[in-house]
């Protein structure tokens, strides 16, 4: 039963309190591109979470050998750095086998893999095992905190590609304004009220 | 071309102005309980708050050059006196001037004008200054007779506790401590405008007579407040007190009458208005219960404003339910109009708000 | 689909082969800035530079990895496949950002603890992989050296500038002095504050552009990395994606006019060709399935003449406001008929 409570809370705690790409601004960038195009949306949001989830959890797991008790940030970067990148050549591997019999074209192959690339590489999935490793969090809570980041992310897009709406059906918008400023102050606002629920954010 | 342009400026200003004026007139009211409380310096902060949003709005329209100034639907004033009455009296005078250069300049220049804004600039501005002047904006004075000679200085002030502050920390309040009648004459500390449980009751009564379009998401939104109130008590001492309290701290009800009712932000159709009035006050309980401030109301308004549109839909497909017809997206209508050419000057704005 | 892709080429080649250092700079760090205009690169911009320290720290950082990884990239890794060459660029941060942290913990120690957990997070800056993929691969090693030295001082630029503002208004200081600012507005060291200030300095950045060049302007207003596209899947698979996240901002209209023009006009001749084939009385099966496909073209030809018409009876601010970065070339097209 703790299991589930510490999993929920520290998933609501990410996606709400302390909602990654509001309140802490990770893979902002990302989410704004993702925003602008809706129909990448559900595969992109589903490689985030894949990639968050297993990248924190065996960030964690390796964390608790105890030869990196004592290890320092710089230990840090290069372990989960490394765990990353075997992750995302594991899964590209995957991949590329599992559609090797299919009657997939090369391009959207290479499509595929640019998505796998750009949703692994990315600040919002590198960020939670450091966030894990600040907070110290505990294994179920190191799901629930991958979970929470790639929903977190839904979320943010979803909110933004609405706001996106609202600019572009808007024509009183002033012409310096117009496109990526007005982006920005939309995001800067709806950030700003997120940012409500902590007062600051807590994740440095 | 221009000259229709003109004519629609000015028609739309006049429309924006209607509406304003009735905010305003409310909004005296307001004013004039804070004078009664709190003596002549509350109105020189809400004239200084006035006059800066007016001001950077005038010179947002020369930079701009528009030729019928927008600066003629009133809303900065609006915007500025609200920014202004949410505060406590005791806060310096530079503090609301802040709040409503940003809610011209961040919240309102970037989107256009008053009709066009995604968000109310008023939230916006105050939700800047709880970030930035946390012990400001929630130090409230005491409510004395000698207070009222002070005109531009703060140290006659006493601090007392808010009724929020007691709230949010969650003891058990003797019903000696607080006499009902000042909770409600609004002899309590907290905002200088915002405190009065009588003369908002009355305020609400003139919106069910002049506004009642917009009244129901107000309505709405009091409803999920009270009841969250009478259900997750944060008082020990009991409900009905809880009620009332959770009603008159903070600026709870004076956000409700002014801000989530914006026709502008809010959804358009009275189904997905209550709707919207509702999950905002379960939001605004959510951010008072789980929150890290006192007082969240504004954050939680501003969410609910960029949520606007999917409570637009979701009241339309309950209505259509209501009325057993499928649900056809209006999208798909709107591209099928495109598609059937020689649509020249239809108008972009497809949300075509009625003021 | 070839011509179009080869066409992409030779502009990226031209431009490679032709600039110099200061064109390089002008059109990586000011047209093409990685952050006010290609909208890469926020978080550390957002929530990290909250000082002049801190922003300076992590320019050098970008500055160093950019250098190192595009460097290596021209010189080492074109002959590895993309997907691998990702994961490579990642590697090359990392073997930058932890020395430079170690090295950095001994100088200033009190700044870095402040950077958090955000330094880190440098090792995987998506700026990297957008330049390596856009330039280093193609280009020389001298030339990639000059592209990632721009592009970082573009990027650096609108860090430091972000965090000088900040610190001014945010924290009421200079470089950790105290100056005048009594009250500042805490909250503008929020992520949500770094939104406000660089929305401004975008903004400023157009309105220099609507100076120089107002037709660059025009497009950004319009086709900017932020407006929404629909249906980029299902209209034509066979655009030209050549990265898919990092497609060249700027479009040449009149080569592509002068690209669709060319197809239409080839189409025709071929199908007066097929026409005298069918009308000898071919017997072999495959001369008729030639001819069902030149029915299908004949078709689709059809097809774009009566979007044409639509596209003419539209008027333009229509096309312009109602369309996405999709249909750009239904816009040129709509404006090319009409002088027929």
């Amino acid at each position: 039963m703790s299991v589930i409570v510490q999993f929920f809370s520290a998933a609501l705690y990410i996606i709400f309190v302390q909602n990654l790409v509001f309140s802490g601004g990770y893979g902002s960038s990302e989410a704004i591109r993702t925003a602008a195009r809706p129909r990448q949306l559900a595969l992109f949001a589903v490689m985030v979470t894949y990639f968050s989830t297993v990248t924190s959890l065996l960030c964690k797991l390796i964390w608790l050998i105890p030869i990196f008790k004592t290890a320092d940030a710089t230990i840090a970067i290069v372990t989960f750095t490394l765990v990353l990148v075997v992750v995302y050549l594991i899964t590209a591997l995957l991949i590329l086998k599992t559609l090797k019999g299919s009657g997939w074209k090369q391009e959207e192959k290479d499509r595929l893999l640019r998505q796998a690339g750009v949703s692994a590489f990315n600040t919002i999935v590198f960020a939670v095992p450091f966030i894990n490793q600040r907070v110290a969090y505990t294994v179920p809570e190191a799901i629930g905190a991958g979970i929470g980041a790639g929903v977190a992310f839904i979320i943010a897009t979803m909110l933004i590609h609405e706001g996106m709406k609202k600019i572009e059906s808007n024509n009183e918008i002033p012409n310096c304004f117009k496109g990526t400023p007005a982006v920005f102050m939309y995001i800067a606002i709806l950030a700003m009220a997120f940012t409500g629920f902590s007062g600051k954010s807590l994740f440095f | 071309m221009q000259e229709i342009d003109v004519q629609k400026i000015r028609q739309e200003n006049k429309q924006t102005r209607d509406y304003m004026i009735d905010m305003l007139i409310m909004l005296s009211a307001t004013t004039i309980m804070a004078v009664f409380h709190y003596g002549i310096r509350s109105l020189i902060m809400v004239a200084t708050s006035i006059a800066t949003a007016v001001l950077c709005e005038s010179s947002i329209d020369l930079l701009r050059k528009r030729n019928p100034h927008r600066i003629g639907d009133l809303s900065s004033i609006f915007t500025g006196a609200a920014i202004a009455l949410m505060l406590p009296a005791s806060a310096p005078i530079w503090l609301a001037p802040i709040g409503s250069v940003f809610a011209i300049a961040v919240a309102k220049l970037p989107f256009g004008n008053a009709r066009t804004t995604p968000f109310v600039p008023a939230a916006a501005g105050f939700a800047f200054l709880t970030l930035s002047y946390r012990e400001l904006v929630f130090t409230y004075p005491s409510v004395r007779a000698d207070v009222k000679g002070l005109v531009t200085g703060q140290e006659g002030f006493v601090s007392g506790i808010s009724v929020a502050n007691m709230l949010s920390q969650k003891t058990s309040i003797g019903t000696g401590i607080i006499n009902m009648m000042d909770l409600f004459v609004g002899k309590v500390p907290g905002p200088m405008g915002a405190s009065c449980l009588f003369v908002m009751f009355g305020l609400f009564m003139y919106m069910l007579v002049r506004r009642s379009s917009e009244w129901i998401t107000s309505a709405g939104f009091l409803a999920a407040c009270s009841i969250l109130a009478v259900v997750f008590p944060r008082v020990l001492t009991g409900r009905s007190i809880s009620l009332v309290m959770e009603l008159s701290s903070g600026v709870l009800f004076f956000s409700a009458i002014f801000f989530i009712s914006d026709p502008i932000t809010s959804p358009k159709s009275q189904m997905s208005r209550v709707i919207y009035g509702f999950a905002g006050g379960v939001l605004t309980m959510i951010f008072r219960y789980f929150g890290e401030f006192e007082e969240g109301v504004c954050f939680a308004i501003l969410i609910m404003n960029a949520l606007s549109s999917y409570f637009e839909t979701l009241g339309e497909k309950i209505n259509n339910r209501l009325n057993n017809k499928e649900y056809k997206p209006k999208d798909k209508k709107e591209k099928k109009q495109k598609k059937s050419k020689n649509e020249k000057d239809t108008p972009k704005d497809e949300r075509g708000y009625s003021l | 689909m070839r011509k179009q892709k080869s066409s992409i080429d030779k502009v990226v080649k031209k431009e490679s082969e032709a600039s110099s250092f200061k064109t390089e700079m002008f059109t990586e760090a000011i047209v093409q800035n990685p952050v006010l205009v290609s909208t890469i690169g926020l978080c550390p911009v957002v929530a990290i530079s909250t000082t002049l320290k801190s922003a300076i720290l992590l320019s050098v950082i970008t500055y160093l990895t950019m250098i190192f990884s595009q460097v290596l990239t021209a010189s080492l890794l074109k002959k590895f496949p993309q997907w691998t060459r990702v994961a490579l660029y990642t590697l090359c941060g990392m073997a930058i950002v932890a020395p430079y942290m170690l090295f950095m913990q001994k100088l200033f120690p009190e700044d870095m603890i402040a950077l958090g957990i955000y330094l880190p997070l440098l090792t995987i800056n998506p700026l990297i992989t957008r330049q390596c993929e856009r330039v280093a691969v193609k280009s020389t090693v001298k030339h990639a050296f000059v592209n990632a030295v721009s592009s970082a001082s573009g990027y650096s630029a609108v860090l430091i500038m972000t965090g000088l503002v900040r610190e001014i208004f945010g924290s009421g200081k200079i470089w950790g002095y105290n100056i005048f600012i009594n009250h500042p507005a805490t909250a503008l060291t929020n992520p949500f504050g770094g939104f406000i200030i660089i929305g401004f300095m975008a903004v400023a950045l157009r309105w220099y552009f609507k100076k120089i060049d107002p037709q660059y302007a025009e497009e950004l207003a319009i086709h900017s990395r932020t407006s929404i596209k629909k249906s980029r899947y299902n209209k034509d698979k066979t655009s030209n994606e050549k990265i898919d996240e990092n497609e060249p901002q700027r479009f040449e209209p009149n080569k592509e006019i002068e690209k669709d023009i060319d197809k239409k006009e080839e189409k025709p001749e071929l199908e007066i060709k097929e026409n005298q084939v069918v009308d000898q009385e071919p017997e072999i099966e495959k001369n008729q399935e030639i001819s069902e496909k030149v029915a299908a073209e004949n078709k689709k030809i059809e097809f774009t003449s009566q979007e044409l018409e639509e596209l003419m009876s539209k008027s333009l601010d229509d096309i312009i406001n109602g369309t996405t970065n999709e249909n750009q070339n239904d816009v040129d097209l709509g404006e090319e008929v009409p002088e027929k």
